[in-house]
């Protein structure tokens, strides 16, 4: 699986970004002035312009290698986004992409930190630790920073899950964000993220994030995940220049259309 | 910037319907679109960004 590559730093870009969603719409104005819309969803196209600057000669030789691998814009690949939340459905925790162990409730509409109703108390009935985690299609070996809001009545932990990386976190009467960075199987061509509750335990969760860096950014709710598997560089050329030694800036733009 | 991200793609783009107050007057408007299929984000900084939205009311 070719994969775009991360910074030494662990993020995928530098500030700023820039993000373009583009999604066709037919449209027929008839006569009389009225207008029929039609949504052509396989016509959506979304782009990332990443800009870098101060690269090492060691980050601008990855850069260069995956642009030789990609073959410019010949060949797709996986881009998780620098600017989203790698979880599908992360206020839904009731959606099939999320696995919940078999003796793990779930409730919805719980207050949230944000001041919304978008929290979920989750109670483990079983006799051991219940997990509720969603697999994302991305390289094991890449740094990621899983972090959650949580929140119990009574107080207890909760182990925070990056692949085979485990992290225990205390959990207390008030929201209290917990984030926990990791790497994974560098083998792997995809990664499980997650929470597990202890017995008995019941905790409320809210905000639950994966992103593609070395720490937690302002929690996004999601819906379609930032994973783009078949993304593509849009050009077939890749500039830099050498500010100093060691010292290169690039952009880099890339696109992904799910009918390509 | 999340949440504008997210509101054009539930419309998507200019297809999607939705009801806008006017911020001049508060009239609410019931019936009303994207002007584009485009939207441009930026992020200049953690928690900083600039992006634009036309709204246009739908006729007939």
């Amino acid at each position: 699986m070719l994969v775009y590559p991360q910074l030494t730093t662990g993020a995928l870009s530098q500030f700023p970004i820039e993000k373009r969603w583009r999604q066709r719409t037919v449209v027929n104005t008839a006569a009389d002035g009225s207008v029929i819309k039609l949504a052509d969803p396989n016509g959506a196209l979304t782009e990332w312009q990443l800009q870098y600057a101060g690269l090492s000669d060691g980050e601008l030789a990855a850069l260069q290698q995956f642009f030789a691998a990609a073959e410019g814009t010949l060949n797709g690949f996986t881009f998780l986004d620098p600017a989203g939340n790698l979880f599908a459905w992360s206020d839904h925790l009731e959606n099939v992409v999320w696995d919940l162990g078999s003796f793990l409730a779930k409730t919805g509409g719980v207050a949230d930190p944000a001041g919304g109703t978008n929290g979920w108390l989750l109670t483990n009935s079983g006799t051991g630790a219940q997990s509720i985690t969603q697999t994302l299609a991305a390289p094991g070996g890449y740094v990621f920073c899983l972090s959650a809001w949580v929140q119990a009545a009574t107080a207890t932990t909760v182990t925070m899950l990056i692949g085979a990386n485990r992290s225990p976190r205390p959990v207390q009467a008030g929201w209290n964000r917990i984030p926990f960075t990791e790497s994974g199987d560098a083998t792997a061509a995809s990664i499980e993220l997650g929470l597990e509750i202890p017995a008995g335990a019941a905790i409320n969760v809210y905000g639950l994030q994966a992103e593609a860096q070395a720490a937690p950014s302002k929690y996004k709710a999601s819906t379609t995940g930032g994973v783009y598997a078949g993304a593509r560089l849009r050009d077939d050329a890749l500039t830099f220049t050498t500010e100093d030694v060691n010292d290169h800036s690039a952009t880099v733009n890339i696109l992904y259309a799910s009918h390509l | 910037m999340a949440a504008i991200e997210q509101f054009f793609a539930d419309n998507q783009g200019q297809f999607g319907s939705f009801a806008f107050t006017d911020p001049w007057d508060g009239t609410v408007h019931p019936d009303c679109s994207l002007a584009s299929d485009e939207l441009d984000l930026t992020w200049q900084a953690e928690m900083r960004g600039t992006t634009s939205l036309t709204v246009v009311e739908n006729r007939g």
